[in-house]
């Protein structure tokens, strides 16, 4: 039987968009196999999320006990593993994301099954899987396929996909927990929320964005001339936060903020993957950068190929200058 | 604490334009300067850290050619201790299931505590590496790690970075693999001083033999998967280009901004 | 490498490509420290560039004391004394990434790690060592190297500073003023000289905190503005005795030799601002549309970054020949106990080549950040962009470490000297050119490379010994005072050590194997030895013409019609190559990894 089982994500509580945008492709995916896509749930107290996971016409699965209270790879991989025996399916999917990417390795290396890390598409056809994926930071996709084997193991890149919209309901079914006693050798201690800083990115109506293209933090005040102008906040990329140039609390992208402002200046972000997933709700996005590749032009609304330090002080002073 | 740090031979494609070969499975890469994985690089720097705070000893493990033992030579001059680079073109590169087996050998000739190595090389940013190699030596992990602490009684307490900037904090019991994210610390430079302690250092050039890993088991024909093709994606842009000399650039843009409503 | 090759002795016949160092030579040592000064310069100190022409307080120095901890300033310090004891080629690579980031801080850290502190490092007694030098390493303290006088600039020897002794013998008694001292307004440590008595030219270590010590105001300059540059007065300054460096009228033996390491460093440092050019101009000129496509797709660009790229090609090539030869001599002498003369002398020994260096490197990077600066038009012109500064800094290159009038009279001058010690047969050379040119009518070009370059190479060293012999010949020891001539002769000898560097390395990198690299190092080198001929030829007609008349000419002129013939090619096919290839990376392309 060629069933997908989906490994549902949540934390704190909440499902996130990647357990949705997975179930763009699993249902499709699975009847290709001859199969139907199922969804797992691992996790303590999950009724109503597994009421939304079954909004989209599947078969949710839960695994449901105390000892699943935290995300914790140990166990997850107990659970999958001992699952991926019992349910015997042809893909297992999760995010590529802090979660997916903690056990999924460990588990393919414990079943000797193969995998493929953070796929943006998944084709099934003449009875080869095959996924597509990228190198070089987008630069070149690359066609993998599968060879034969009992499950596939599949991450799947978070944004790659839109999420469906809910149809029909389906069903729920709680299954045994294969583990019946915590794992003493590895422990979660607790989250820690990034600090909150005097602003918050994620509620920002127009922002001012900064990547590696800064080059040093004296070029910070330019930067702070244009925000005030237009009443906006500084936020940045990875690259900015790394180098220490504005606090941690105003990355955007996976491992950052996911921001929706009216209008998004990136200046100098060369537009990873990563960072673009984390302005999509953006509205307008305005991209400056000296490579005319830059990746972040597909997603920019207006785009300049210059040295944003050649424009930024002529756009400072001819806004100001147009807001009277 | 005896730590083992992979690191990984890398092109820099940040700003190069990437070429797929006539082959269609693999790329030009004569025309990029290589170098450490960045994530690597801290990871390097995590593990001398961790050696200047408690004492111990690092060794550098790497798969790649001779070329890069600039690079490893380099962790060296930083403070690692010795290395093992292995050169063997039997190696399924494309598979990291296959590479954290090789790694797994070498280490396994090791006495260790814990492996870092970075999270995610750029690449191929498959992640995957790390926490496979955890499993083939069977021992704990945490991925994506931005801080460490090193704790008594044989534990570390990690923190690993998840989405949205939430941060997990994690005990382990050592020994661990611990991947390492960029931005945990800052990488020095290496003093010359080190460099040239460095070149006497002992840098081990072995093959899969050597380290009693079957080429069979890490070779194309033992990776389940198969590299079928590269190729350059398309990438439409919808955006509409601003053109002229930077002033009328920035000048066109404003007004853009204003008459469109947007600010 | 095998035998060591005798300073000067290039000119006089062929050279063995094994016998020359070239940077591909460069061991993994030698790539790390090249890689650790790099990042250091390009991420600690570029971004600092503004700070720096500003003189905002403590930026340099603070980036010199960083620059120590990784021990990019003790380069040449002995290990005991808290230095690096790096080779000469280790030296030079640092002291070429140390110009990637403008010339003000090129400037103050080779003052500081150069002609400040060598003098110390080859000449200082144990004592001298011991009390300056671990000060030095770590930056702490900061050196200035005080020469010039306003009535002795390039005739350093008429210094009119004056050391008397102290009437109780402890102290000589220093009067007198020196200027454009860079670093002047920071140092600790001034090694300067005086004449003892008005008479005996001496060398001395001043500590700046010296009572009767002062410092004038700035400079107002008109490139490397953030480096320091005043007077320094002497007004009864009391140095102890034990601060006399070297030997009591022996200050020239200093003054000299320091200025050698001086010379052949500037060249090192000119091809690191060669490459930061290349950079800062191909990018601009692959961003900059006119015409609908970006300049630098214009075959007129093309053909000025190719040019460019060329210049530091036989830079760096000439400056690590230079470096691999003064290191051998200079781990010969180590190897057999050195004293210090020996390393006087091993140094000594490579004089022409240091002003080689010199005069060529520093002309040849003129001529890169004059063209760079046009590739960026009216831009260029402005100060927003990097051209304009690099475009001023880069022309005080031509005049300090000795003018290269100063230098360029040295090159012919003391081959001469050579000769007429028996140092380096010239005058046997010279009585061979009949022969030389009897077999060469016989000649033909050869059609494959390197073949054909080096028979064109052999022919120009032929033409220059045909005009140097003349000019030997006529005016015997009067020579020196020829400076039309023997500025000339420089010229035709730099061109001839220049392209010989370039086609040596050339082939040492054929030798390895046909790649990329090895396929763009000829290209450059045909390129520069079919534009070199011509010039030779106007050079050495113009030595003939003031020379020789009548007959004597007339034959002079037929060897020389012998010597130039050459089949030009068409350089703009390989010349538009390298200029791509210099795109393709952004940057002066053998610096791939």
């Amino acid at each position: 039987m060629g069933n997908v089982l989906v490994l549902a994500e949540h934390r704190q509580g909440v499902l996130r968009d990647i357990s949705f945008e997975m179930l763009a492709v699993a249902p499709k995916l699975a009847a290709d196999m001859g199969g139907e896509a199922m969804v797992l749930l691992i996790g303590s107290s999950m009724d109503d999320m597994a009421k939304k996971a079954a909004g989209y016409g599947v078969k949710v699965m839960v695994v449901d006990d105390p000892l699943f209270k935290d995300f914790n790879a140990d166990k997850y991989q107990k659970v999958l593993s001992a699952l991926i025996d019992d349910l015997k399916p042809a893909v297992v999917i999760t995010g590529h994301t802090a979660q997916g990417v903690d056990f999924m390795p460990a588990l393919a290396v414990e079943k000797k099954l193969p995998l493929i890390a953070e796929v943006i598409g998944l084709e099934y056809a003449g009875g080869t899987l095959k996924a597509t994926r990228q190198l070089y930071s987008g630069k070149v996709n690359a066609t993998l396929a599968f060879k034969p084997a009992d499950t596939y193991l599949v991450t799947f890149r978070e944004g790659a996909v839109e999420a469906p919209a809910p149809s029909s309901a389906g069903t729920v079914e709680k299954l045994d927990s294969p583990l019946k006693e915590d794992l003493p050798y590895r422990k979660f201690v607790e989250y820690i929320e990034s600090e909150v800083g005097d602003v918050d990115i994620t509620q920002s109506n127009i922002l001012v964005a900064i990547g590696r293209g800064l080059k040093e933090d004296k070029n910070l005040p330019l930067i702070e001339e244009l925000a005030k102008a237009i009443k906006a906040d500084i936020a940045g990329s990875r690259a900015a936060i790394d180098a220490g140039w504005i606090p941690h609390d105003r990355q955007v992208g996976t491992s950052g903020k996911s921001v929706k402002p009216k209008l998004y200046i990136a200046m100098g972000i060369s537009g990873a993957f990563q960072h673009i997933a984390g302005i999509k709700g953006a509205k307008t996005v305005v991209a400056i950068n000296k490579d005319p590749d830059a990746p972040i032009f597909a997603v920019a609304d207006y785009a300049i190929v210059d040295d944003m330090f050649k424009i930024i002080p002529k756009l400072t002073e001819k806004l100001k200058e147009l807001k009277g | 604490m005896k730590t083992i740090v992979c690191i990984k031979y890398v092109p820099d494609t940040s700003e190069a334009e990437v070429k797929v070969n006539p082959d269609g499975i693999t790329v030009d890469s004569s025309r990029f300067s290589f170098d450490i994985n960045d994530a690597d690089n801290y990871a390097v720097e995590e593990s001398v850290l961790i050696k200047e705070a408690k004492g111990g000893e690092i060794t550098v493990v790497s798969i790649g050619p001779k070329k890069s033992d600039v690079m490893i030579r380099m962790a060296m001059a930083k403070g690692c201790d010795k290395a093992v680079r292995i050169e063997d073109d039997r190696i399924a590169g494309h598979d990291p299931l296959m590479v954290a087996k090789v790694l797994a050998g070498a280490a396994k000739g090791e006495e260790f505590d814990l492996v870092l190595t970075g999270c995610m090389a750029s690449d191929d940013g498959h992640m995957s590496t790390g926490v496979a190699l955890a499993e083939e030596l069977g021992v704990n992990h945490a991925s994506m790690v931005k801080k460490i602490e090193v704790l008594d009684g044989g534990k570390i307490k990690v923190s690993r970075e998840l989405e949205g900037g939430l941060m997990e904090v994690v005990e382990l019991e050592l020994p661990a693999v611990i991947t390492i994210q960029t931005g945990i610390n800052e990488p020095r430079y290496a003093p010359i001083r080190g460099i040239r302690e460095a070149q006497k250092k002992e840098l081990k050039v072995v093959k899969l033999d050597d380290l009693g890993v079957d080429p069979a088991s890490v070779g194309p024909d033992a990776s389940q998967i198969i590299l079928e093709a590269l190729y350059i994606p398309e990438v439409e842009s919808s955006a509409e280009f601003i053109a002229g000399d930077p002033n009328e650039k920035a000048e066109k843009l404003a007004s853009i901004l204003v008459k469109g409503g947007l600010i | 490498m095998s035998e060591l090759i005798k300073g000067g002795a290039f000119l006089l016949g062929t050279v063995d490509e094994n016998t020359v160092f070239t940077p591909e030579d460069f061991d993994d040592l030698h790539l790390m420290i090249k890689k650790t000064s790099y990042d250091f310069m390009k991420n600690q100190v570029e971004p600092k560039i503004d700070e720096i022409e500003d003189k905002a307080e403590g930026v340099t120095i603070g980036l010199l004391r960083k620059a120590a901890e990784l021990g990019l300033i003790g380069s040449d310090i002995p290990e005991e004394f808290g230095g690096e004891e790096a080779d000469k080629i280790s030296t030079m690579l640092i002291t070429e990434n140390a110009s990637i980031c403008g010339g003000s801080f090129a400037t103050a850290f080779g003052a500081h790690t150069g002609i400040g502190t060598l003098p110390i490092v080859y000449f200082g007694t144990e004592e001298q060592k011991k009390k300056y030098l671990p000060g030095l390493a770590t930056a702490e303290k900061i050196a200035a190297y005080a020469l010039t006088e306003p009535e002795a600039g390039s005739d350093a020897l008429n210094c009119k500073t004056k050391a008397v002794l102290s009437d109780d013998g402890k102290y000589y008694i220093l009067n007198g003023a020196k200027q454009y001292i860079t670093n002047a307004a920071w140092a600790d440590v001034i090694v300067t000289y005086a004449k003892i008595d008005g008479e005996r030219f001496t060398s001395f270590i001043v500590d700046a905190d010296t009572e009767g010590v002062s410092i004038d105001p700035e400079e107002k300059k008109m490139g490397i503005k953030g480096s320091s540059t005043c007077s320094v007065i002497f007004e009864n300054a009391k140095v102890p005795v034990e601060n006399m460096l070297w030997e009591e009228g022996k200050g020239h033996q200093v003054a000299f030799n320091i200025l050698n390491i001086g010379r052949f460093k500037l060249g090192a440092g000119c091809v690191g601002g060669g490459k930061r050019v290349i950079e800062f101009a191909s990018e601009y000129a692959l961003q900059r549309v006119q015409f609908k496509q970006p300049i630098a797709q214009f075959n007129i660009i093309k053909n000025k970054i190719a040019n460019m790229a060329i210049l530091v090609y036989l830079m760096e090539s000439l400056v690590y020949r230079i470096g691999g030869m003064i290191e051998e001599k200079l781990a010969e002498v180590k190897a057999s106990g050195a004293a210090t003369s020996d390393i006087v002398q091993a140094i000594q020994e490579y004089a022409i080549e240091c002003s080689i260096s010199k005069v060529y490197c520093s002309e040849a990077m003129g001529y890169i950040a004059d063209e760079g600066l046009q590739i960026f038009g009216g831009y260029g012109y402005g100060q927003e962009y990097p051209a304009e500064r690099s475009y001023r800094d880069s022309r005080i290159n031509r005049i300090f470490e000795g003018t290269n009038e100063v230098n360029r009279m040295l090159i012919p001058g003391t081959l001469l000297r050579k000769a007429m010690k028996n140092e380096v047969p010239f005058m046997e050379a010279v009585m061979g050119l009949g022969a030389t040119l009897g077999k060469l009518k016989e000649a033909e070009i050869p059609a494959e490379s390197p073949a054909r370059e080096e028979f064109y190479l052999n022919n120009m060293k032929t033409l220059f010994l045909l005009a140097a012999g003349n000019a030997a010949q006529k005016f015997g020891q009067d020579l020196t005072n020829e400076q039309e001539i023997l500025c000339r002769l420089a010229d035709m000898a730099m061109e001839v050590f220049a392209a010989e560097s370039g086609l040596l390395r050339a082939k040492k990198m054929l030798v390895q194997g046909e790649s990329e690299n090895s396929i763009m190092a000829m290209k450059m080198t045909q390129c520069c030895i079919n534009d070199m001929i011509p010039k030779m030829e106007a050079w050495a007609r113009e030595v003939i013409a003031g020379t020789l008349e009548g007959e004597a000419a007339s034959k002079a002129y037929s060897g020389l019609r012998l010597l130039t013939r050459f089949e030009p090619i068409n350089t703009f096919i390989p010349k538009r190559e390298i200029a791509d290839e210099v795109y393709a990376y952004k940057k002066y392309f053998l610096d791939r990894n």
